[in-house]
């Protein structure tokens, strides 16, 4: 086993992350341990050797089996709105909704203006044809 | 006919899709995303899950929940890391549980004896798995499985999934330090073994 520094410095050398001090410091280890060198490629190499012999699959079943239990969790999620969308959404309105606005307003402006209209203010929100609304005579 | 057709090009176009993407996708709801997702890093959690516990339905049972809970916690997903870091922090943290779940039942149960050793007796070669190198898988698995669970833990996201030693701190939640002498010792128990196996063949 070695101390926690030179490990340090051993797995820095394996990822070939060490900066110029680090590199001269595990140099001069080198110096005074002669064997450090065939300890790091040994440690290189069973790292490879590990990482290549990893298993890398469960089986032809498991896509399956796990897409099962997420169709019945779906069931019990509720879909939210993904922030982009929503963000998306908002910029929208300057370029669809104030236009859409202003047609609006221009609507109410000539249809405020009709002569024949009986209920002119809710005749211009709404664009009705001009009949009386019971409603506003029952209250 | 069409449809086949049309589900095929839309798992093509998923493939396109990069993992923002896929995620945004699915908080939208669509689950084919999400299996485009499994079918992306089923490797990761599979070399994690299958290293911690050995071959067998535990290991699967742990990525099957591994996937579960990526899928229940991506509202909280915000990207800082990359969704394989995400997903394998998961996959050894449901694999710690379940090592802990087992050690609770031997003590339940005197007759019940640890067999993380005899799960490799009993792996079966797959057809990428050809002589020499299904022994060494097998041979590497033993190894791995005579390591206490937090130094197979440090190996396992050190030497399998390549992590630097700071990140494996990270994840586990404990001090660079610790992830350091730890690893000085799982390696050290792991040539050993290895170096053992091959003298007895």
């Amino acid at each position: 086993m070695t101390d926690i520094r030179t490990q340090y410095l051993i797995e820095r050398a394996i990822d070939g992350n060490l900066t110029s001090e680090e590199q001269q410091e595990l140099q001069d280890l080198k110096t005074l341990y002669p064997e450090l060198e065939s300890q790091i490629s040994a440690e290189l190499s069973l790292a490879n050797l590990i990482q290549a012999q990893a298993p890398s699959s469960f089986g032809p079943k498991f896509h399956a089996m796990v897409m099962e239990q997420i169709a019945r969790e779906a069931e019990n999620r509720p879909v939210l709105l993904d922030t982009d969308f929503v963000d998306r959404l908002w910029n929208l309105f300057p370029k669809i909704g104030l236009p859409s606005l202003g047609t609006a307003c221009l609507f109410m402006v000539a249809n405020a203006n009709a002569a024949a209209a009986e209920t002119p203010i809710i005749d211009a929100l709404f664009g009705l044809p001009s009949e009386p609304l019971q409603m506003f005579f029952i209250i | 006919m069409f449809c086949a057709v049309y589900s095929s090009k839309y798992m093509r176009m998923l493939e396109t899709y990069s993992d923002t993407e896929l995620i945004a996708a699915v908080k939208g709801g669509n689950q084919r995303a999400f299996g485009e997702i499994v079918r992306r890093y089923e490797g990761i959690v599979a070399s994690t899950t299958i290293s911690m516990l050995g071959p067998g339905s535990e290991a699967e049972d742990a990525g099957q929940e591994t996937m579960i809970k990526l899928y229940k916690s991506l509202d909280q997903f915000k990207g800082q890391s990359k969704l394989s870091t995400y997903l394998t922090r998961i996959a050894i943290n449901t694999s710690l549980d379940s090592l802990r779940r087992r050690k609770k039942q031997m003590s339940r149960f005197f007759s019940m004896t640890d067999d993380e050793g005899t799960k490799w007796d009993n792996y079966k070669a797959s057809d990428s798995d050809q002589g020499r190198d299904f022994e060494l898988k097998q041979a590497i698995g033993k190894a791995m499985a005579s390591l206490k669970p937090e130094f197979r833990a440090v190996a396992v996201l050190r030497l399998i999934q390549g992590y630097s030693t700071r990140e494996v701190a990270d994840m586990l939640d404990i001090e660079t330090g610790t992830v350091l002498s730890r690893l000085s010792r799982a390696k050290a128990q792991l040539a050993d073994g290895l170096r053992e196996d091959f003298r007895n063949d």
